[in-house]
């Protein structure tokens, strides 16, 4: 009787708690805490930042094993073994592992995403890939620290991109390990873009430029829309074949909601299909993040280098769309060039806020939806990059 | 494996740091032009599109269809040859035949032949009898 209750307390969670190292729990639900409140309270990305907070309590439940991640960093993964002996967020980590999600949810964001403002303005291409600058510097300052080998570093700098899906599928090809962190940082700086970019934005930029008047962006016919996610997908497809699995999605799911006759696909991806991939993705991309994973001083070190790739990408799209602007004769405001970093659409809401600021009757939110989507693509080509690298 | 045993064959300190450095330089510098190529290409591309599947519309061809307009509102038959089939809403017969009454009650009443006058109303349902109609139409 009395042998029966001490195993039946051995095996509780409270025993487990206050066993050797498993009081880092404590300091993890405090983390998800926080997330919780900032999703919840706050709406700051609450889509992912939700899924990604529980899956970090689930995971770290003391003698709870949904999650294994040690399944999954071999360079051979035993699938038999995780289907025979893995938990719930095992066979749903399945989905991140291979690649799976991050396409899925390009797709539903592609069916989402309006790129006439893009394909109108097609100069808005040059300020997207000025805003992947931070992508590589972070990179190559984390590279320089000496902590991080070279593939963690590609994880670490594509933070950058500020585009949730493509840091995702980088991280779990190249550093698996590192996903819960560089996942959390992604998603919690995209949620504050409104607060990182605007001091940036106003540093770099004149009165006279914030004041500037875009003239009216010009009709795009319906064949342009049609071939344009053809085209793109080609073009990437042959310079980096890496980015297919995002780019081609993505532009995939841009073709079911333009072409018109495929409402109903394109409905789906818009919603169901993103949704239940989102909380797959979410929960899963939580439970990587386990106290004895995330817990470390290299995870502090990604989170301020992930800043460090925002603010510079910030830069890059400003810097790129003031020089713009000049060989133009003043035409392009340089507020949208900070839209290139991707955060749909959140970063071409800042640029029209601030630009508001300085004059309310200017709207900028449709020039800055160029730079945003072309910001898109420019990320998943850096990710390609990345990818295609021979480390 | 454990993790440990995982990071371990990243080999994140076997490279001397001046290695590390260059092969940082190599990535930075070729990761950028590849992104600017790529999307000044898919720039390229977008304004040879322009150029082949948009025409700028004619502010002149633009008046003169216009004016083409106006003369055709000419051609328009009176509102009384317009059979009822036709009309932009497709009718219910009986929604069209209320509608015409009231119409028709309402001048009638004006010059006080009609052997009712209206007392009081209400509202039914938060909204007006015609906007009832027509939300249900529009549904």
């Amino acid at each position: 009787m009395l042998e029966s209750i001490e195993n039946f307390i051995s095996s509780t969670g409270i025993a487990k708690l206050v066993q050797g190292g498993n009081w880092k729990s404590l300091i993890m639900f405090l983390i998800a805490g926080v997330l919780i409140y900032l999703a919840i309270a706050k709406q700051f990305e609450p889509l992912l930042l939700l899924p990604i907070s529980i899956g970090m309590v689930l995971t770290n439940l003391p003698g709870v094993t949904l999650f294994h991640l040690d399944y999954f960093i071999h360079e051979e993964v035993d699938y038999g073994l995780i289907l025979q002996s893995g938990g719930l967020l095992d066979l749903l980590y399945l989905g991140v592992k291979l690649g799976i999600y991050p396409s899925l949810i390009f797709l539903g964001i592609g069916a989402m995403t309006d790129f006439t403002p893009l394909i109108s303005n097609p100069k808005s291409f040059l300020m997207g890939a000025g805003a992947q600058l931070g992508v590589f510097v972070a990179f190559f300052l984390a590279l320089a620290s000496g902590v991080f080998s070279p593939q963690e570093a590609a994880a670490i700098g594509i933070i950058g991109g500020a585009d949730g899906p493509t840091a995702i599928l980088v991280t779990k090809i190249l550093a698996p390990t590192l996903l819960g962190a560089i996942a959390i940082a992604a998603y919690s700086y995209m949620a504050l873009i409104p607060m990182i970019q605007p001091p940036f934005m106003k540093l770099l930029t004149t009165n006279k430029e914030r004041r500037i008047r875009m003239s009216a962006l010009r009709p795009v016919s319906h064949l342009e829309k049609l071939l344009f996610p053809i085209v793109v997908t080609v073009v990437v497809g042959f310079v980096v074949p890496d980015a297919v699995p995002l780019v081609g999605c993505l532009m995939f799911g841009n073709l079911l909601n333009v072409c018109g006759v495929t409402e109903r696909l394109s409905k789906t991806a818009q919603n169901e299909l993103i949704n239940i991939v989102t909380i797959f993705l979410g929960l899963t991309v939580g439970a990587t993040a386990s106290a004895d994973n995330f817990l470390k001083g290299s995870t502090l070190l990604i989170i301020a280098c992930g800043l460090v790739a925002f603010i510079v990408s910030t830069i890059g799209g400003l810097l790129t769309a003031k020089i713009m602007n000049v060989l133009s004769g003043g035409k392009i405001n340089p507020l949208i060039g900070s839209a290139g970093v991707s955060a749909v659409p959140m970063a071409a809401r800042v640029s029209q806020k601030v630009g508001q600021e300085y004059d309310p009757s200017n709207f900028l939110l449709m020039h800055a939806m160029g730079p945003n989507v072309a910001g898109v693509i420019g990320s998943a080509v850096a990710a390609g990059v990345f990818l295609s690298w021979n480390w | 494996m454990n993790i440990g045993n995982y990071r371990a064959l990243l080999d994140t300190t076997a490279m001397p740091l001046n290695e590390r450095l260059l092969e940082g330089l190599q990535v930075f510098v070729i990761g950028m032009v590849t992104v600017f190529v790529v999307l000044a290409f898919l720039w390229l591309v977008m304004a040879i599109f322009r150029m082949l599947f948009y025409t700028v519309p004619n502010k002149k061809k633009n008046t003169e269809n216009e004016d083409a307009q106006v003369v055709k509102v000419e051609d328009v038959p009176a509102v009384e040859n317009i059979p009822l089939a036709t009309s932009p809403v497709p009718g219910d017969p009986q929604l069209v035949a209320v509608i015409a009454a009231a119409i028709s009650a309402y001048h009638a009443s004006t010059g006080n032949t009609l052997p009712f006058r209206v007392v009081s109303y209400r509202r039914s349902a938060g909204a007006g009898g015609w906007c009832g109609a027509a939300e249900k139409k529009s549904n």
